[in-house]
């Protein structure tokens, strides 16, 4: 589990990488920021790759194989889905993109970074989890797998309004395919999030681990 | 009685320590409380957003000088004590998860920027990181905040090499082929971390303080030794401040500029304390603590202004800019944090101004009706008004470069890189000083410099709030200077100068 945290924080680093980039290119910052972050989310994809190698390598040796090998494959979808974004991202400075779709995606990308965030603390109170558990950690399991999951709801509804802005706003064909390829990975990544958070809640349940209190 | 606050005749306390920010409406004088702490104070009854702490009385200094710089019997308590109270406001746990972190401030009578230490992050170490990412799902800002904390102790506590923290920083950014610290990754920045508490360790040779209470009582000795540091010395000397008897000392709870984009810090003055016009201005930094601008080593974002970014945080900041102004009754100089959109006050004081905009801000007060003519001519009475002039330079020569204003007007002099170069000029030569960023420990080469000129810095930095406090020209976030590294010359938008 302690890996899987590894892998989790390299997805809070790529989410903010994408929130960071519209952020930038909404107020007109710098491009070199934007691209850096393109390059910055390769490494962090490859990096996160390592980590699911490793875990695939582990699980043969080890109990629960069958929980980590579906836990890390959801975390894989996650950061390839993300790190596109970040690419696709880079991709916008030269397109004259509208402010309303652009609005549109920072909305999703802050859904995104947020679900990250409540991932990552879902798979450090689930390792807490496992040894002792008070009743406030178990609460902060709860609560963080259950935000993931309704976080996934509102990127679902982000992602058909982003849709709606973009049909209705965008009167180029580069806008609007960048901006439907952003809003797509986007939602994959949000799907993905909630996939990965529903297999350590079963698992929790599975495994008893709540019991005595 | 506080100086300026209406209504302080109530319920003012003597008390060794005074809680804040949990609604008491209690006054606190600036004598037993220090400036900051019965500020503070004040605020909290205000019902202004100030993030909870507890500020010990001056007494404690006094005792702690008399004693042989042994703290006083009862400080253990006290802290505990205040700690206790912070907790049960907040929730966080002072050294367990949630984490509780909290700023160990000094905050004399007298106005001393940037001449006495602050400690940050204190109750942090490599065991409650963990918790901390538990807390807010942000390992950058875990490890950031952690790495911030062995740094402050190592400079400030134990006197280590600040350049070698500086150099070990540098080369991580480097190394990640990025300009600035604040886009290091979690890996980078816990790596970080691991280097300088190995640094920390050859240094002091003993490994960084894990326990909270050790960590927070270190903390207190070192703001109570800044008091009589020789820069607290000479910056008391240069300033002819006399007759106060200590610093207070404030423990409030950390909130976190650096935490995400939704997230920063800044400084706002409520008029233009370089013209006096009534419009606010305003530094601000996404994704930074207060200490950075303050110290002088990052500038406020030019293009992310405030307004633009947090309208409803501005807007509110602007309400209580009025508010304080009103309960203060002259310009101030405010510090705020917005942490995960939620604004924060910090800390806010009679801002200092040039002469001219002295004069002009005394003359609006009085038209506005919050003080009288005579208030204004006490106000007005260690300004030679005579001696007001705007001075303008006349030249077809182009511009070489552009900077912030800090401090207005027109300096003539010879090149200095630094406070030791500046001496061996003749006495009486007019010279500029000129640095990578201004930090408060120039002070002796800003008293002696005609103007100063950086690269980087906030205008709002407590070095160039001196030199503006001194009359002297400044400027900052120059980024057409390139310093050389050795320190021998300088260029100036591609002209070289020695």
């Amino acid at each position: 589990m302690e890996i899987c945290s590894e892998h989790a924080s390299l997805i809070v680093e790529t989410a903010g990488a994408v929130y960071d980039s519209l952020f930038y290119i909404s107020y007109k910052g710098d491009n070199n920021f934007v691209l850096r972050n393109s390059k910055r989310a390769k490494v962090w994809e490859s990096k996160a790759d390592e980590f699911v190698n490793r875990i695939r390598t582990i699980s043969k040796r080890i109990e629960n194989a069958g929980f980590f090998e579906k836990l890390i494959f959801h975390m894989d979808d996650i950061i390839d889905a993300l790190e596109d974004v970040v690419f696709f991202v880079s991709l916008i400075p030269p397109v004259n993109i509208s402010r309303k779709i652009l609005k549109s995606l920072e909305k999703m990308a802050v859904i995104v970074l947020e679900s990250s965030r409540e991932f990552l603390k879902t798979v450090y109170a689930y390792q807490c989890s496992t040894q002792i558990c008070t009743p406030d950690e178990m609460q902060a399991f709860f609560r963080s797998t259950a935000h993931v999951i309704s976080l996934e709801r509102t990127c679902d509804e982000a992602f058909r309004e982003t849709n709606r802005v973009i049909f209705e706003e965008s009167a180029d064909f580069k806008e609007a395919m960048l901006a439907r390829d952003c809003t797509k990975k986007i939602e994959d990544a949000s799907n993905s999030l909630m996939l990965a958070a529903f297999t350590i809640r079963d698992r929790a349940f599975e495994a008893h681990i709540w019991e005595g209190y | 009685m506080p100086e300026n606050i209406l209504g302080a005749e109530k319920n003012i306390t003597e008390a060794r320590m005074l809680e804040f920010g949990n609604g008491k409406e209690e006054y606190a004088s600036k004598e037993s409380f220090g400036n900051k702490g019965s500020i503070l104070v004040g605020m909290s009854s205000l019902g202004i957003p100030v993030p909870p702490g507890f500020v010990l009385n001056v007494s404690v200094c006094e005792d702690y000088s008399k004693n042989s710089r042994h703290l006083p019997d009862d400080v253990a308590n006290l802290l505990r004590q205040g700690i206790l109270f912070i907790e049960s406001v907040t929730g966080k746990v002072f050294g367990g998860p949630p984490p509780l972190m909290v700023s160990v401030r000094s905050g004399a009578a007298a106005s001393m920027p940037g001449s006495m230490e602050t400690l940050l992050n204190v109750g942090l170490s490599r065991n409650t990181v963990r918790s901390l990412i538990a807390r807010t799902g942000n390992p950058s800002f875990a490890w950031d905040s952690y790495r911030r904390l062995i740094e402050g102790f190592g400079r400030i506590v134990f006197s280590q090499d600040p350049s070698i923290y500086r150099n070990l920083l540098n080369s991580a950014i480097d190394a990640a082929g990025i300009p600035e610290e604040k886009e290091l990754d979690y890996m980078e920045l816990r790596e970080l971390a691991t280097k300088y508490e190995r640094f920390f360790f050859d240094e002091s040779g003993r490994p960084f303080p894990e326990e909270a209470y050790e960590q927070l009582e270190i903390a207190v000795r070192s703001v109570l030794d800044s008091w009589i540091s020789p820069k607290a010395k000479e910056f008391r000397e240069i300033q002819n401040i006399k007759g106060v008897r200590g610093t207070a000392v404030t423990i409030q709870t950390m909130v976190f500029g650096n935490m995400d984009l939704k997230s920063g810090s800044g400084i706002v003055f409520t008029r233009n304390p370089w013209i006096g016009d009534k419009l606010s201005v305003t530094d601000f930094r996404l994704e930074a603590q207060g200490e950075d601008l303050a110290s002088g080593s990052r500038a406020g974002t030019l293009g992310f202004e405030l307004g633009t970014a947090f309208p409803v945080v501005y807007k509110k900041l602007e309400g209580i800019g009025k508010e304080l102004e009103d309960h203060f009754r002259d310009m101030q100089d405010i510090e705020f944090t917005v942490e995960e959109g939620k604004l924060y006050i910090l800390q806010s004081r009679n801002g200092k101004r040039s002469p001219m905009a002295a004069l002009r801000i005394a003359v609006d007060l009085v038209e506005e009706g919050l003080i009288s003519s005579n208030e204004t001519l006490r106000k007005l009475g260690g300004i030679d008004l005579n001696s007001i002039s705007v001075q303008k330079i006349r030249t077809d020569k182009p511009i070489l470069a552009k900077g912030d204003s800090a401090s207005s007007g027109v300096a003539i002099g010879k090149i200095a890189f630094s406070s030791e170069r500046e001496k061996s000029y003749a006495p009486g030569e007019a010279v500029i000083l000129v640095r990578e960023i201004l930090i408060s420990d120039d002070l002796l080469g800003i008293h002696a410099s005609a103007g100063l000129l950086a690269s980087s810095g906030a205008r709002t930095s407590h070095a160039a709030v001196i030199a503006r406090q001194m009359s002297k020209v400044c400027i900052v976030n120059c980024r057409e200077l390139k310093l050389d590294p050795g320190g021998r010359k300088c260029n100036i938008g591609g002209k070289e100068f020695m």
